[in-house]
């Protein structure tokens, strides 16, 4: 199979503008053209200066949002629509606190109409694997910060979609319990390997967890950079400060930066 | 003192302060010289006398001045009795029922010598010939203190149970009997009585005094005993002014009829059935044996409060049922009346 | 720190966000908080007793607490009786105010056109003085128990309608979001979501609207009823029983104060989430 057979996920070329508030200004170019693949068992991780539109691809990907112009899709089936291919796991955990923790995780089953016995038998196997054994029970609200995000991983792992979006899923946790997670997600994905595309704002995480890394330009957003990631695996904490490791770092930190400036000069 | 303590003591300090200034407001208010006359209606041929009296400047003559407030669903002898008007139109039965419970109210003047009102019920129910016919049906009623016992007890000399369903309704009492939706109600012969003919719903009346029920007067001008006790000259004038325009409604029931119209612009948008109204009071309703408006008698009193008070349904200002009849001449008095 | 070999984290390195009261003082508590407000009510009751008695005012007039007590317990199977007939209307006029209410949200929630027509009409019946209302329902619609379950209707729609709709739209964007990413129709979204998160602002509105019901219907029951507490009060008012129409109004408010207690023991059975949501943020 050549590479480009084995790519499952196609984005090509999107650009979307947003109208602004106020008549005479002109519409904001957030997306330029944005293009890249992901392939089966991939661990992909999108970075890129605030505002460059990283969160407006997964919606065109889930299905949210349509671009101007350019498409998503799969390959395989020629172009199929990915929403229904894609689990989505958004910026916020979202558990619904007037459900238990079990509830809460069968909520995309649900949607799809796998009956409440079944999703939760489902649902329930995963638990231990996601440390929240004991917890099936109880409110969201019992739950901290470090469970909740994998309550909500869990969530959207069950719907056993080939792709998931993760949208900076540990953006909103503490450094220790983050680098916790990191190493659980890694342990996991690497137990699982779905098809991963992740929005990060971190870049050690994102050497650390992906096989490639795409770097988004300021708006209007292109693929600026590409780089592989290939460190083997599997890949413990340690490796963090391996040279290998901060080569790549580097390299991806300074694209990053020069982008980052550009974004703030444009920006009005 | 503790806080909690302290506080406590401050609630109820300013409670009794509040309470205070409250009923002293309800009390003796409106200037010294304004005598405050209190409807228990909107305006109708009842206070056909009242206008007259004010049209035609005899309390002006008399050196009084009369204000009229205005009809409000409050009992006129509860507002007597606290001192927010000096006189009002009541009724026989509620005066006995307001004195009774302690209320310091007194009739003064009897505009009507006689039951005016009547058991009413469509003349087209053939099935409703006479009180007993009554039981079972629906009695469209006012919530007046006695209504009840006294149609009860008129049914019952009739020969039927006294047996009947009691809606409140207030004003829209003819109305509902007027639709069918109740059965019988009571009804000031010369006002609703005329009403419902001009209407096109004409109705037939069971007098209680054809049933062996005792007679009563139909209104009563009640009076606040203790002013009448304090201010007894102008007690007289008010009442004998008051009762000079009694007298000329009896004499010329149009020109009181007129009157009553003017001093009431809009009021009346059936001025027919005003003359014609107090056409009838003067007619069969206001003058005594003699010819006089305005006079009462103990018999009469003790006939039909004497009723109220068997029934069982007067009680005294502790709350509890009366067990000795009062002394009904307590309750009215003919001394302010112009000698004849 | 080290994971075991499937992945698990170890349940112990992550602890619970605290819950909030144990169950054992949370009795007590409820008691000790009620406290002040008993003081106040019986420092009040008591000024009212000492103004009476010192004052001589005839029980016409004012009568004093004892008063009203006694005679109301001594008539207390007429009250009650009375009570019933009220409550009975309370309940049945909230039911139809309230099933109306829901049906009407939802499809609001629906329908943006729906919407822009409909809510001023919510709004204006609110605004629908009842003084004047109430004689007419008795003329359209007879003196039965369907005007005053009108009238308590008519009083008490607004507030949940307006409680449900805004409880709809304030549900979170983003879990809507999340809910279409699954491929959610807008029923399944509405039911996941914006229906579950309306529910405490209606419970809110639901305790405003029932302290509105009991007095619409006594007050629709004083302009034309065979029973209830509203002609239980015109009648004793009649009689001069003041002592009797205030011990009326006390049972009014016991009553209209137990139906608000009770909205607090459903909405812990129907939402319970949003008030441990609230105990869990306080600490």
């Amino acid at each position: 199979m050549t590479d480009a057979e084995r790519d499952r996920i196609v984005v090509d070329s999107l650009t979307k503008s947003f109208p602004q508030p106020g008549r005479r200004s002109p519409d904001l170019a957030v997306l330029g053209g944005v293009s890249f693949t992901v392939r089966s068992g991939e661990f992909v991780t999108v970075i890129g200066p605030s505002g460059c539109g990283k969160s407006t691809v997964f919606n065109m990907l889930a299905g949210l949002e349509s671009p101007d112009s350019g498409s998503v899709g799969f390959r395989a089936a020629d172009g199929e629509d990915t929403a229904s291919h894609c689990a989505y796991m958004p910026q916020k955990d979202l558990l619904f606190p007037w459900r238990s923790v079990l509830d809460n995780t069968i909520l995309g089953l649900r949607v799809q109409g796998v009956p409440k016995a079944e999703a939760r038998r489902r649902a329930r196997a995963l638990f231990p694997v996601f440390g929240l054994s004991g917890f099936e029970d109880a409110r969201p609200s019992q739950l901290s910060g470090g469970m909740r995000q994998r309550a909500a991983l869990l969530r959207t792992v069950v719907q056993e979609r080939e792709l998931l979006l993760l949208d900076e899923p540990f953006g909103a946790l503490d450094s220790l319990t983050r680098t916790e997670m990191q190493s659980w997600l890694q342990e996991v994905w690497q137990r699982y390997r779905w098809m991963v595309l992740m929005i990060t704002h971190d870049v050690r995480e994102a050497v650390y967890l992906s096989d490639r890394v795409i770097v988004l330009s300021a708006r209007p957003a292109t693929v600026r950079h590409e780089l592989r990631i290939d460190l083997p695996r599997p890949r413990g904490l340690s490796m963090i400060t391996a040279p290998e490791f901060v080569a790549l770092e580097e390299e991806l930190l300074a694209i990053l930066h020069e982008e980052s400036r550009r974004a703030l000069t444009e920006q009005r | 003192m503790s806080g909690r303590l302290r506080r406590a003591f401050a609630v109820m300090a300013t409670t009794v302060a509040a309470l205070s200034l409250l009923t002293a407001c309800g009390s003796g208010g409106g200037s010294d010289q304004t005598i405050r006359f209190a409807l228990d209606w909107t305006p109708n041929t009842n206070h056909a006398g009242l206008y007259v009296a004010l049209q035609r400047g005899y309390f002006a003559d008399a050196g009084l001045d009369v204000q009229v407030l205005p009809y409000n669903n409050t009992s006129v002898d509860t507002m007597i009795d606290a001192g927010n008007a000096e006189f009002g139109i009541s009724t026989h039965n509620s005066s006995t029922f307001a004195r009774a419970s302690g209320a310091q109210v007194k009739s003064v003047l009897a505009p009507l010598q006689h039951w005016a009102t009547g058991i009413g019920v469509r003349a087209d129910r053939a099935d409703l010939a006479s009180p007993k016919d009554l039981d079972g049906k629906t009695y469209a009623g006012f919530g007046d203190p006695g209504e009840r016992e006294a149609l009860q007890q008129v049914i019952r000399n009739d020969g039927g149970r006294g047996d009947f369903t009691s809606v409140v309704l207030g004003s829209s009492a003819y109305e509902a009997v007027y639709s069918g939706k109740a059965d019988f109600t009571v009804s000031y012969l010369a006002w609703e009585g005329i009403e419902a003919e001009h209407h096109g719903t004409p109705m037939r009346y069971f007098r209680y005094t054809d049933f062996g029920f005792p007679d009563s007067y139909a209104i009563v001008i009640d009076a606040n005993e203790g002013w009448l006790a304090q201010n007894p000259d102008r007690a007289a004038k008010f009442v004998q002014a008051l009762q000079r325009g009694y007298q000329f409604a009896a004499d010329n029931p149009d020109a009181a009829a007129q009157d009553l119209i003017t001093a009431n612009p809009g009021a009346f948008t059936d001025e027919k059935l005003v003359f014609e109204s107090q056409r009838m009071l003067a007619e069969q309703f206001m003058k005594d044996a003699q010819g006089t408006v305005g006079t009462q008698t103990v018999e009469q009193w003790s006939a039909n409060s004497g009723f109220l008070y068997r029934s069982g349904l007067l009680t005294g200002p502790d709350g509890k049922p009366l067990t000795t009849e009062p002394d009904w001449s307590t309750y009215f008095t003919d001394e302010y009346l112009a000698d004849r | 720190m080290s994971t075991s070999p499937t992945g698990e984290l170890p349940v112990a390195a992550s602890s619970p966000a605290p819950t909030g009261d144990d169950g054992g003082t949370a009795r007590w508590a409820g008691i000790r908080w009620a406290i002040p407000s008993f003081v106040t009510v019986a420092a009040l009751v008591a000024g009212w007793q000492v103004y009476v008695t010192s004052s001589g005012v005839r029980p016409q007039v004012l009568p004093s607490p004892l008063r009203v007590v006694q005679q109301g317990w001594a008539h207390r199977d007429e009250i009650l009786s009375h009570a019933a007939t009220t409550l009975q209307v309370t309940l049945a006029g909230f039911a139809v105010s309230l099933t109306l209410a829901w049906v009407l949200a939802v499809i609001v929630d629906f329908s943006p056109w729906l919407r822009r027509a409909l809510v001023p009409l919510f709004v204006a019946s609110q605004t629908v003085p009842i003084v004047a209302i109430a004689p007419l329902m008795i003329i359209w619609f007879g003196f039965g128990l369907l005007p005053k379950i009108l009238v308590v209707a008519l009083v008490t729609f607004f507030p949940m309608a307006i409680g449900l709709i805004e409880g709809f739209a304030a549900a979170d964007r983003d879990a809507g979001a999340l809910l279409r990413s699954m491929g959610a129709s807008r029923w399944q979204e509405f039911r996941y979501v914006r229906l579950p998160s309306a529910l405490p602002r209606f419970f809110t509105a639901l305790r405003i609207g029932i302290t509105y019901a009991v007095v619409g219907a006594v007050f629709a029951e004083y302009v034309g009823a065979s029973a209830g507490l509203g002609i239980y009060m015109s009648l004793q008012k009649n009689s001069f029983r003041t002592d009797l129409v205030l011990a009326a109004v006390l049972v009014t408010a016991l009553l209209s104060i137990a139906l608000y207690l009770s909205t607090f023991a459903i909405e812990r059975l129907v939402a319970p989430w949003s008030r441990a949501q609230n105990r869990s943020r306080r600490d």
